[in-house]
């Protein structure tokens, strides 16, 4: 069942990609998936109606908690990011006025703190939103860049 | 995860995982200055009853941090002007840390200049001073020669009636012995002798012959140099000092220099104030007294302050019952800091 949502997300990022003016080919390629079925989801052959009206709730959802149920739903974390970053356009901030560099988010290898301050690899962060549910002092959020 | 541990005055908060952090509070260096209290971020300390506890009445912690409010983040560590909590990263103290900022506070001591007087060991309120003193022998500094004449000495002991240094003893005979005379020999030590002569005088049969070289009527010899032959050695100890100045305004050689981690004022409304003491009590720089009223119609002894003496830490502000103390902070000598949660933190500190 978590492979059927996933699909249906991934159904629902291609068209979303498709929209935005990329090629069937581009999309394939990002979501590293064959190309036939990037073309199935783009013509309407996309997994049953059912999965699909869930896969709908979840992308509706705010990205705090959308982003952390495709995590859950997918075993590959940088395709999970890939899908959030199309849906959401969103990144992980820290609010400098709140961040107390207390060390609680350590342990996730974008995260580092330099001088007293946290700085998160954006290349390396995957979006999966742990880092903010481990701060104590809410200073980290999910911002649309 | 983070584990609470209390024992004997002691609080220790320590998390495991990628970083390992350890907070302690020691309640023996903790003068209840409250200054953790305001700047704590996530309000996770509380204050005890002060003024209870200053005057002695109850017998509690000062403060409690609680361990699941705490976030480990160090801030009051930075700001405890007594070093009284301290955090660990990764078995590493803040305060060795470049990257978090300091709270400036310093007392530097020349043991070069320090003529080991130990003025500042009476007066440190904290007694964080100690003065080790080796002192050359008496009999350095007093210097003479005393002799007694063996053949016209009648063994009397009117000299070490006299003697104020007790440096004559008259040695007993051994009454087993078959010799009748009760007293066998009169001994002199040289080390404690002042040679004052006073015996040369009481001497009824002129046995004793004193010269005093530093007397005016004997001869002279030139004056030894005796201080070079004090050793010793003052120490602070930095973790008690609480840098309130008293032995630089009281050392008189100015070998000590104190920093002090706050400048501003002590502000005391004598209207408000009862008279209570606990600000009196608690004060760890003894900078709050009662002076003795000029007046003798006031009532109520009127509180005062020596600024020069006090670090402007709050405890007084904080153990009034009657709020009538405030502490109004210009300036914090402090390291500067990127961060700006701990800049705004810091910044609490001063008045408004």
């Amino acid at each position: 069942m978590p492979e059927h949502i996933l699909s249906g997300i991934k159904a629902l990022v291609a068209m979303k990609m498709r929209k935005e003016g990329k090629l069937q080919k581009e999309i394939a390629e990002y979501l590293n998936m064959d190309r036939s079925i990037v073309s199935h989801y783009l013509h309407g052959r996309y997994p049953s109606d059912r999965v699909m009206k869930v896969s709908e709730v979840i992308v509706e959802l705010p990205v705090e908690y959308g982003a952390r149920i495709i995590h859950s739903l997918s075993n590959d974390k940088y395709i999970a990011k890939k899908l959030i970053k199309v849906i959401y356009n969103a990144k992980i901030k820290i609010e400098k006025d709140k961040c107390l560099a207390c060390g609680a988010c350590l342990g996730c290898e974008a995260i580092s703190i330099e001088g007293i301050e946290v700085k998160i690899n954006e290349n390396r962060c995957v979006l999966c939103g742990e880092c903010i549910s481990k701060c104590p002092m809410n200073a980290l959020k999910f911002v649309e860049e | 995860m983070q584990i609470k541990e209390e024992y004997n005055g002691t609080i220790t908060i320590s998390r495991e995982g990628v970083e390992k952090r350890v907070l302690t509070w020691s309640d023996h260096i903790c003068v209840g200055c409250g200054i953790c209290h305001d700047i704590c971020p996530t309000k996770a300390i509380t204050m005890g009853p002060l003024g209870a506890i200053a005057k002695g009445d109850i017998d509690a912690p000062k403060l409690d941090i609680d361990g699941n409010v705490c976030v480990l983040c160090g801030m009051c560590a930075c700001a405890c002007p007594f070093n009284a909590i301290d955090l660990k990263i990764n078995d590493k103290s803040i305060k060795e840390l470049p990257q978090y900022p300091k709270i400036l506070r310093n007392i530097t001591l020349s043991q070069e200049t320090c003529v080991l007087c130990g003025q500042c060991e009476i007066v440190c309120p904290q007694g964080a001073i100690e003065v080790e003193r080796e002192l050359p022998p008496r009999k350095n500094l007093v210097l003479g020669e005393i002799s007694i004449n063996k053949d016209k000495c009648v063994l009397c002991g009117i000299c070490a009636e006299y003697c104020p240094a007790d440096a004559i003893d008259l040695i007993p005979n051994d009454m087993n012995s078959l010799s009748p005379k009760p007293i066998k020999d009169i001994v002199v030590d040289t080390d404690a002798c002042v040679f004052c002569k006073v015996c040369e005088k009481a001497c009824p049969h002129d046995a004793i012959e004193v010269i005093c070289y530093k007397c005016p009527l004997a001869k002279r010899i030139e004056k030894p140099k005796l201080y070079t032959d004090i050793k010793g050695k003052t120490t602070i100890d930095k973790d008690l000092c609480v840098t309130c100045g008293w032995c630089e305004n009281i050392c008189p050689v100015n070998a000590i220099k104190v920093e002090k981690p706050f400048e501003g004022e002590l502000i005391i409304d004598e209207k408000a104030c009862n008279a209570c003491g606990a600000c009196v009590a608690i004060c760890p720089c003894n900078a709050l007294t009662f002076p003795k009223p000029a007046d003798k119609a006031q009532k109520v002894p009127r509180l005062a302050v020596n600024q020069d003496l006090c670090v402007l830490c709050g405890a007084c502000a904080k153990s009034c019952p009657v709020s009538a103390i405030t502490v109004k902070r210009t300036k914090i000598n402090m390291t500067e800091t990127k961060a700006t949660a701990w800049k705004k933190a810091f910044e609490k500190l001063l008045a408004k």
